[in-house]
């Protein structure tokens, strides 16, 4: 499982996606809604990319056409390696009917793995991301939304993913054990050396775990480059809305930010 | 004399304490943060004061407002004060107005309550739209809050909040649920319009960048109970207790891409695992013994803060024995 | 004062759990033991002693031709049972397959699935199987299926309706990822995940096919001689309620406690397993 064909592990070349809403009237055609204008984007093996865009931007319509999870109307999407995802909700992406050990061990569904290879494979999953061997046989909710937010992660590891795509992994989680978990994402590609697909409405987030960032906004990607030179010297002006959006711990610098946002 | 003054507030739902004891005050005019992650009280604190606590939450201590003690005040006294000198910005706006009825109707219920309408309501609602960035000539007020997107039902919270000109507007996570882009315009709007109508402002957020840009004094709170507080500026520049400290050290800046982030490790209580201790003890990095025995007390700093830690002056073991009390409203 | 009621309603509800517990139970027991034993043959005939009032030979009496009361209540007991597992059985075995693929297909296989169970749904479900055993004869086997196919629609529609939020949750996405199929994350995801609700709308039907049953036999179109059912006991016992009272008195009394004793375990459990539940309507 790995990328044979080319340099890149997803290749996106001209993606778009409509979803159909409800008809207005009974005999009107239904409305469509372009949720992705054109995408192209390639992700390479154990590179980090950065999605950042607002609710409705289309950025988890993207995670899930790269995830093959839902396919384009039109445009080409290539796939070389393993793909597994991780999900913003630690609670409504753990089935809470099932202990951890199968809900890890769901991602081995079709692998040709023994059974008892399989149980080491979660329980070193586990134990990856801090986590122990007596856990497997406990149910989601005897877990902090962190602890779930690691069980999902292993869930993603176990099947020894070539891309790991991260929908807001932190954003659902308490300040204090955010940091934990972005740590936990930067350990992990260091020692397994899988590429990752961040997507979030955090710059900061995105630039502490990811080298390159793209911008997407209204279906489309506005700007894509280098995290430190983006955040530096912003091209497109929603980017530069983001940027500003950002509001520091800090009195001084966070009320000029606001005033300067009243002001426009 | 202090527009809100909480002395002791204790909350506990089903016999587990979820809540305090708290002591704060706020003069009338000021902004004050209550800082936090999930659990923390915070939320609590906000309902307590709104008289919104949940039936099975049992309320102890003193909650003064306006010179009327609000703990054990009955039902219908509460709403009329609510009405008319306290309101509340919630985090889902959708939930908080009412789906059947138009945005001016809801609106102009605030004005009416008061008798402020006078002849013409209508214009009056318009003029408080127009305020709150919904032009008349854009948003009619015969609209319907699912008309509108996520940003401009905010809009028209705090057009209500406007419509009853309260002495304490309490905002809970006001911006959490609203794309970033949108989340500086409702802050400052909440902000001055706070400030033109000399309304206390009491912020509840989890984002300290968010109390950084709008509030006077800040409180962090932590399992139920303050652990620090005072002005934001010395809170934030130079906090004193340990979870504060954690808390900066943990947020992601950007800066060090790639490097590992400062983490407090462990994960926040459970309500109704309250101990006899510093609470924060099993995921303190200065952790002594005397934090396992003791909750600590308060200790004032020449800063101005107020802090709940065995080694807030640097000693240990020895801060403010006894006193109970929390800060004081000292921004006047 | 709404927390005052919350709390008193929460009070009778565990009691409506306990008696429900307790009538359904009684129920079953009486069901199995007449399979064992029953005082006297409940066919068996004594012209002599007909119409004779309880006493301590004939417990509950007998009827016109001298048959136990007693004995035929308790053979009521088990064919009552039997109709309603049955008719349960085969309404949520076809129901719920048919309410999962709607739910996971979606789209013109949702429509025509959905469309299909409106249209049961028109006709009023007794009537209909008054017309299903008036058509094919009457008989035990006919009223189970006339009941079996209204109660299709009902599990189909519930078991569509609570897939879709569960189908909305991330851990669906989860498992497609791993490979799995519709049929699959159905099984394994889906239905856990909703079955306290499918439980309790069994116990419901369940008591809806007692009435069901005691109907058709009423009618003369369930049960036939020389099986003993509530309802024809009932039909029976009309022509004769001045004489022998306890003859209809009997077997209306086991139908009303059955068909409570169920709905109160239905409640109770509803309000056990999903406590979000408890002020949302009944369908």
């Amino acid at each position: 499982m790995s990328s044979a064909d080319g340099p890149f592990l997803v290749e996106l070349d001209g993606v778009v996606r409509d979803y159909r809403l409800p008809r207005r009237w009974l005999f009107s055609p239904p409305p469509v809604l372009r949720a992705l204008d054109g995408v192209s984007l390639a992700i390479r093996p154990g590179e980090s990319v950065g999605i950042v865009g607002e609710s409705g931007s289309g950025k988890s319509t993207l995670a899930r056409i790269v995830a093959g999870l839902d396919r384009p109307e039109a445009g080409r999407v290539r796939r070389g390696g393993c793909v597994q995802m991780v999900f913003q909700d630690p609670y409504g992406s753990l089935d809470p009917r099932m202990r951890v050990e199968r809900i890890v061990g769901e991602a081995l569904f079709g692998d040709p793995d023994g059974r008892a290879r399989k149980r080491e494979r979660c329980i070193d999953a586990l134990e990856a991301v801090g986590l122990s061997a007596d856990d497997m046989r406990k149910y989601p909710h005897a877990f902090s939304g962190g602890q779930r937010q690691r069980i999902a992660i292993a869930r993603a590891l176990v099947a020894r993913p070539d891309l790991v795509i991260a929908d807001e992994p932190v954003s659902a989680l308490d300040v204090s054990v955010q940091a934990q978990v972005l740590n936990l994402m930067v350990d992990l590609r260091g020692r397994f050396g899988m590429a990752y697909m961040l997507i979030s409405h955090d710059l900061a987030v995105i630039a502490h775990l990811c080298e390159r960032v793209a911008v997407i906004h209204g279906g489309r990607i506005v700007e894509e480059g280098a995290t430190a030179a983006v955040l530096a010297s912003p091209r497109h002006q929603h980017t530069r809305a983001l940027l500003d959006a950002v509001l520091p711990p800090d009195p001084q610098a966070a009320r000029e930010k606001l005033d300067r946002a009243r002001r426009s | 004399m202090a527009l809100l003054d909480i002395a002791g507030l204790t909350v506990s739902i089903d016999g587990a304490a979820v809540l305090g004891p708290l002591s704060f005050s706020m003069e009338p005019g000021t902004s004050l943060g209550l800082v936090g992650e999930s659990g923390c009280g915070k939320s609590m604190t906000a309902l307590s004061i709104m008289g919104l606590l949940p039936e099975r939450a049992r309320l102890a201590g003193s909650i003064r407002f306006d010179g009327t003690e609000l703990a054990g005040l009955d039902d219908r006294a509460h709403a009329r004060l609510r009405g008319r000198r306290m309101a509340m910005i919630f985090q889902e706006p959708m939930t908080a107005l009412n789906p059947v009825r138009t945005i001016g109707d809801q609106i102009a219920e605030g004005l009416l309550l008061h008798g402020l309408g006078g002849g013409d309501v209508s214009g009056r609602v318009a003029d408080i739209m127009a305020r709150v960035g919904l032009p008349p000539a854009r948003f009619p007020q015969a609209l319907y809050p699912h008309q509108l997107s996520g940003g401009q039902r905010q809009r028209v919270m705090i057009a209500i909040a406007l419509a009853m000109q309260p002495a304490l507007l309490i905002a809970d996570e006001p911006t959490t649920a609203l794309d970033v882009t949108v989340q500086l315009d409702i802050l400052g709007l909440i902000r001055d319009i706070a400030r033109e109508n000399a309304m206390a402002l009491l912020l509840i957020t989890h984002d300290l960048g968010v109390v950084a840009a709008m509030c006077e004094r800040t409180m962090v709170m932590y399992a139920g109970r303050s652990v620090e507080s005072g002005p934001t500026r010395a809170v934030l520049g130079s906090p004193a207790h340990p979870y504060t400290r954690g808390l900066l050290d943990a947020l992601p800046t950007g800066d060090r891409i790639g490097r590992p982030l400062r983490v407090i490790p462990g994960s926040v209580p459970r309500a109704g695992d309250r101990v006899d201790a510093c609470a924060f003890a099993p995921r303190c990095a200065i952790v002594g013994p005397v934090c396992r025995e003791r909750t600590p007390g308060f200790t004032d700093l020449a800063s101005g803060q107020t802090v709940a830690c065995h080694f807030a002056d640097g000693a240990g073991g020895t801060g403010g024995v006894g006193r109970t009390g929390g800060m004081n409203g000292r921004t006047g | 004062m709404r927390g005052v009621l919350d709390r008193a309603s929460g009070g009778a509800w565990h009691g409506g759990l306990a008696l429900g517990s307790m009538l359904t139970f009684i129920l079953v027991a009486a069901a199995l033991l007449s399979f064992v034993w029953t005082p006297f043959p409940h066919a068996a005939m004594d012209i002599r002693n007909k119409l004779a009032p309880p006493d301590m030979t004939h417990w509950l009496g007998t009827d016109q031709f001298g048959r136990d009361v007693l004995s035929m209540m308790l053979v009521g007991a088990r064919n009552s049972i039997l109709v309603a597992v049955v008719a349960v059985v085969i309404g949520a075995g076809i129901g719920i397959p048919l309410g999962s693929t709607a739910a996971w297909r979606g789209g013109w296989v949702d429509e025509l699935i959905m469309r299909m169970s409106d249209f049961a749904f028109a006709f009023p479900a007794l009537l209909s199987a008054v017309m299903i055993t008036a058509i094919f004869g009457p008989g035990a086997v006919n009223s189970i299926i006339a009941i079996g196919i209204f109660n299709i629609p009902v599990f189909a529609r519930l078991t569509r309706g609570s897939s879709l939020p569960v189908l909305q949750r991330d851990m669906i996405l989860a498992a497609r990822l791993a490979g799995k199929g519709g049929a699959r994350i159905s099984i394994e995801h889906v239905l856990p995940n909703i079955s306290a609700v499918l439980i309790v709308q069994a116990t419901i039907q369940f008591a809806l096919a007692i009435l069901a049953e005691a109907g058709l036999s009423y009618l003369g179109l369930g049960t036939r001689p020389p099986e003993a059912s509530w309802g024809r006991m009932l039909n029976e016992a009309q022509t004769l309620m001045v004489l022998a009272p306890h003859l209809a008195i009997f077997p209306g009394l086991a139908i009303v406690l059955s068909v409570l004793g169920l709905n109160l375990l239905g409640d109770g459990l509803r309000d056990m397993l999903d406590p979000a539940l408890r002020h949302q309507g009944r369908m």
